[in-house]
């Protein structure tokens, strides 16, 4: 009879293992289960969510009937964009020895807020898995950007020309701004919480941030993404960096809500003997 | 009975595997703090310290309320994640002295992280231990 109970627990540990982990998985490897596309960015850091590279010519980028590139899907397709940017920062990145220290730390300790379902921010929203969807909306001047390995959230641009609200309240996305300079989608973005990582290597960050990235669709496949960080209270200089998104298509949002047995805390942190687990908990 | 133990037994252990986190934020230091000080495990004297990183300096203030006091000093020394802190106030007796305290930050990637370690105040020494809310 114990031999039965331990097969039986070891049957459905194996299952749920399966059902769970295996997406996070393919994406920590850099692969979805579908499509194609991965990032590089000027660093030589790859990208992740996304395989293989483009056979080919790219097609031209698609455009508005205004002029303005369309960085989503056209009305007739599905389609998304392949994670990019890993980390944002490098050996170059100014740190203030406190956030450096805190980063050398997050490396041996990778124990982020987005493993626990909480939003992701900046451009740690490119980098969760099966990548992000981008859904622009003239007619009511805004785009929303909606990362699908997330805890169900979206992040809503304004391109209405109006500057940022005084007092914004922090929060995990911020108040996003955007607006167009030629065939570049300029996004500014203040008023962060610190209750995220801004990138999957753990780079810090305090309610300081603001961040300014201009994406450019260079071909129908290729979204180029340039971020520039601009926090004093954790950095000593304003920093930037480059990378590479690759359109899925075929591909579109699916339902994924983490908060439903979320086992990846267990997965992404790897090194479960080096984590003290001994705190409050907080999902 | 065994197998529907087991079966209990696996999705408890997965639900437990599933939430056990905690989150990590900016500045180690940034926060509401609560704990105490005193010479020995009997005579404690509550501490509640709030800290807030400014991008160059650590400010707050100690007991928040009527015997509020403001913290002179805050220094962290990242490469050992020690904290020394100072400042003038009083203790829950009213006694009033400079304050010197020097503790070691642990726990750091969680959100309840600690500081422990020896707090002077007008002659008299101790422990102290806060941990951040």
């Amino acid at each position: 009879m114990r031999h039965r109970s331990i097969i039986v627990c070891s049957a459905i540990g194996l299952a749920l293992i399966t059902a769970f982990v295996t997406p996070f998985l393919l994406n920590a490897q850099g692969q979805q289960p579908q499509g194609q596309g991965q990032g590089q960015g000027q660093a030589g850091a790859r990208g992740r969510g996304g395989r293989g590279q483009p056979t080919g010519p790219s097609k031209p980028t698609p455009r508005w009937p205004d002029g303005h590139p369309r960085i989503g899907a056209l009305p007739e397709e599905k389609g998304i964009w392949g994670a990019c940017c890993g980390s944002l920062s490098n050996a170059q990145t100014p740190y203030q020895p406190w956030a450096k220290a805190l980063f050398d730390y997050r490396r041996t300790n990778e124990f982020e807020p987005h493993t626990r379902c909480k939003p992701s921010g900046g451009a740690r929203q490119f980098v969760t898995p099966y990548g992000t969807e981008v859904v622009e909306m003239p007619d009511l001047q805004k785009i929303f950007i909606f990362d699908i390995g997330g805890p169900h959230t979206f992040r809503e641009i304004f391109m209405d020309g109006k500057p940022h609200p005084k007092n914004l309240v922090p929060s995990y996305y911020g108040d996003s701004r955007g607006h167009w300079e030629g065939d570049t989608l300029v996004v500014d973005t203040l008023g962060f919480n610190e209750g995220f990582w801004m990138d999957r290597a753990g780079s810090p960050h305090t309610e300081k941030l603001h961040f300014i990235e201009k994406l450019t669709r260079t071909d129908y496949d290729t979204l180029k993404y340039e971020v520039t960080v601009d926090d004093p209270g954790a950095y000593t200089a304003t920093w930037s960096n480059t990378f590479q998104m690759r359109w899925n298509g075929g591909q579109e949002l699916f339902e994924y809500v983490c908060q439903d047995n979320n086992f990846a805390p267990v997965l992404l942190v790897g090194q479960e003997e080096r984590v003290d687990r001994t705190s409050v908990i907080i999902p | 009975m065994r197998l529907k133990a087991a079966f209990v037994f696996c999705l408890l252990a997965g639900l437990i595997a599933t939430v056990a986190g905690f989150a990590q934020e900016g500045h180690p230091l940034t926060g509401v703090w609560y704990g105490d000080w005193g010479p020995n495990a009997t005579q404690r004297n509550h501490l509640t310290i709030q800290m807030q990183w400014d991008g160059k300096n650590v400010t707050g203030i100690v007991n928040p309320g009527p015997d509020a006091y403001p913290l002179k000093v805050v220094m962290l020394d990242s490469s050992k994640w020690t904290v020394h802190i100072e400042a003038d106030g009083k203790d829950e007796k009213g006694t009033v002295g400079h304050i010197v305290a020097d503790g070691k930050l642990e726990n750091i990637g969680s959100y309840n992280r600690t500081i422990t370690g020896t707090w002077a105040h007008a002659g008299s020494k101790g422990t102290f231990k806060l941990k951040r809310d």
